[in-house]
């Protein structure tokens, strides 16, 4: 009896050191992931003249938008987002319609050569721009299309037409195979099973394709490095970096305003669907 | 009369002409080949043109001595630019030391923070929806951007990690400014910038880990780490390490990190195979060594993605 009370006494005091060393952790590792996220929104609002006195850097007295009312009037902020919309926009599109018919062909025939074909998918999938981005370079340059946004539109479909393949092959393998069997026994062809009775199942597929396609040609950075190198044509991820290193004095309010608007998009995305993306990245790994 | 009836006759026999047509057409790619190469035809050759191409290409433009702007390929140099590459102290001594430091570094601490965020985020707290949402943060923000705010943060004057230092008597650190600091910043922002991935996906994987089998093994006497050790890792395991196989080739070829933090810098010190590649190929529009330099370790690459399939398909079987 006595031995049981103190089992279970032990086994309290176990918890609750379990659970505060927990919440210690929590507490500190919020702080060590979060504290940049705050440092430029806090920086975002802060008027210039607090931000080089510098005395009390961690509170703003005056909260002000000039930061923001600077990076669009004086800068060449809007070019950059609409240049990233344009490109990210028409990527999509492209990768989400070209990767989710072959996904589908891919798990539902038995193609010759199928199988190499997915592999090669999933290669270039996993492979780095790093590897690609200069011959990438040469060939941009022989198809005279250097500076110029198609060339980006060109070219960002080499990780996205992978990346949407994989992410549907996983969906479509989800979706059970009768359906279009009984379409076929109904007298549909094959492209109707698919256009007509698979294709509506898989919208949420091809929706979170969608979402994270945009996301990833939105943050894209190597390739608009080095296939534009005018400032006008440039995206956001490029330009905005850039623009530290153009003038000798940073001004930072509004480097960092840039960098809060320029992420809004992508978090906003995040916050409403990370569980499509989860599920569909296990999906996809669990296929391979 | 006679004339638009006759006019008539002949586009009603058109449209039924193309409409046999596309129905035969229809019929035709009504088969599993046809319609299969039909469908796959679009991503095969975005594959074949812009990627096995290029790479083709660069395998090609690596023997050569080939510049930028150039109207025509370079001439034929064999392996000169790979011994040149291997002679060259910059890149034997900082390039591919660096980069090793880079992963070797990077990979385990993401893995094992990455893990720890997982466990403490599977908990039971308050407010858990919101800081699991709130902690992928680093992870989503685009990475030029994030480390525009980690410039500010390492700012030479205005530092404000220095003046939180300063707050508890602590030295100012110029964490950019010598070629140890930079390295270990460089290090640093890659662990925060990676850290929340390998969570987001070992909580995915945490959640699969059957509850009966938890308490079963608890009735038995295991206790916490034990049912950890031999109930949670073989369940996780796999998803660790495929994780860790696609953040090995992540983090070896980063470049954009390091790129917008230093340059490379200072006194070449953070210079590793993405950012030396792109300043040989662009800055100094040495095309044909700058291939040479991302092809050096393509081997070891190639390796790892192998691996991966071969371990996913061994899993699937």
């Amino acid at each position: 009896m006595t031995t049981m009370t103190t089992f279970k006494q032990d086994k309290r005091t176990q918890n609750a050191i379990i659970s505060t060393v927990s919440y210690i952790a929590l507490a500190v590792m919020l702080i060590f992931w979060l504290f940049p996220v705050f440092w430029m929104v806090l920086t975002a609002f802060k008027p210039n003249p607090e931000i080089t006195r510098n005395e009390a850097p961690l509170s703003i007295l005056e909260p002000t938008l000039d930061n923001i009312n600077y990076l669009f009037q004086e800068t060449e902020f809007v070019n950059w987002i609409v240049n990233s919309l344009v490109v990210s926009a028409s990527t999509t599109i492209f990768s989400v319609i070209v990767g989710t018919l072959a996904a589908y062909a891919l798990v539902r025939f038995r193609l010759k050569g199928g199988k190499v074909l997915g592999m090669g998918i999933f290669i270039t999938y996993l492979l780095p721009q790093t590897l690609l981005f200069i011959p990438m370079a040469y060939v941009i340059q022989q198809l005279r299309l250097y500076d110029n946004l198609l060339a980006l539109v060109l070219v960002y479909p080499t990780m996205m037409v992978p990346f949407c393949t994989w992410l549907m092959m996983g969906y479509f393998s989800q979706i059970p195979k009768d359906m279009e069997e009984s379409a076929r026994v109904d007298g549909a062809t094959r492209w109707q099973a698919f256009y007509m009775v698979v294709l509506p199942l898989a919208i949420p597929g091809t929706i979170s394709a969608a979402i994270f396609t945009f996301t990833l040609s939105w943050s894209e950075y190597l390739y608009s490095l080095v296939l534009i190198p005018s400032s006008a044509s440039q995206t956001i991820p490029v330009g905005v970096p850039n623009a530290l290193s153009s003038g000798d004095v940073f001004i930072w309010g509004s480097i960092m305003a840039a960098a809060l608007i320029g992420s809004l998009p992508v978090v906003f995305v995040y916050a409403f669907f990370m569980k499509y993306f989860v599920s569909g990245m296990m999906a996809g790994a669990v296929k391979g | 009369m006679q004339d638009s009836s006759v006019s008539l006759n002949i586009m009603t026999s058109k449209i039924h002409d193309s409409d046999t047509l596309l129905k035969r057409l229809n019929r035709w790619f009504d088969h599993e080949q046809r319609l299969g190469y039909l469908m796959v035809a679009p991503a095969l050759i975005v594959l074949l043109l812009l990627v096995a191409y290029p790479f083709i290409l660069s395998i090609g433009l690596s023997f050569t001595d080939t510049r930028i702007a150039q109207e025509s390929t370079g001439a034929f140099i064999g392996l000169e630019n790979y011994a040149k590459l291997w002679d060259r102290t910059l890149f034997r001594d900082k390039v591919m030391i660096n980069t090793l430091i880079y992963t070797v570094g990077a990979v385990p601490m993401k893995l094992v923070l990455g893990l720890g965020m997982a466990i403490l985020l599977n908990r039971r707290f308050p407010l858990r929806g919101v800081i699991r949402g709130l902690i992928l943060i680093p992870w989503v923000v685009p990475t030029s951007l994030s480390m525009v705010i980690f410039r500010w943060l390492f700012e030479p004057t205005l530092s404000v990690l220095n003046y939180m230092l300063a707050g508890i008597g602590l030295e100012s650190v110029q964490w950019l400014g010598t070629p140890q600091n930079a390295i270990f910043s460089v290090l640093m922002v890659n662990i925060w910038r990676g850290t929340p991935f390998f969570a987001v996906v070992l909580l995915a994987a945490l959640q699969s880990v059957p509850k009966d089998q938890l308490e079963a093994a608890e009735i038995d006497g295991a206790n916490i780490w034990h049912r950890f050790q031999h109930v949670t890792i073989p369940t996780i395991f796999p998803v660790m390490v495929v994780a860790t196989l696609f953040s090995v080739v992540r983090t070896f070829a980063e470049m954009e990190i390091v790129w917008v933090l230093t340059r490379g810098g200072p006194f070449n010190g953070t210079h590793m195979i993405g950012t030396y590649a792109y300043q040989q190929a662009i800055q100094s529009a040495k095309i044909g060594e700058g291939a040479a330099v991302s092809l050096f370790f393509f081997p070891f690459l190639a390796a790892i993605v192998f691996f991966q399939l071969w371990y996913l398909q061994r899993r699937d079987a």
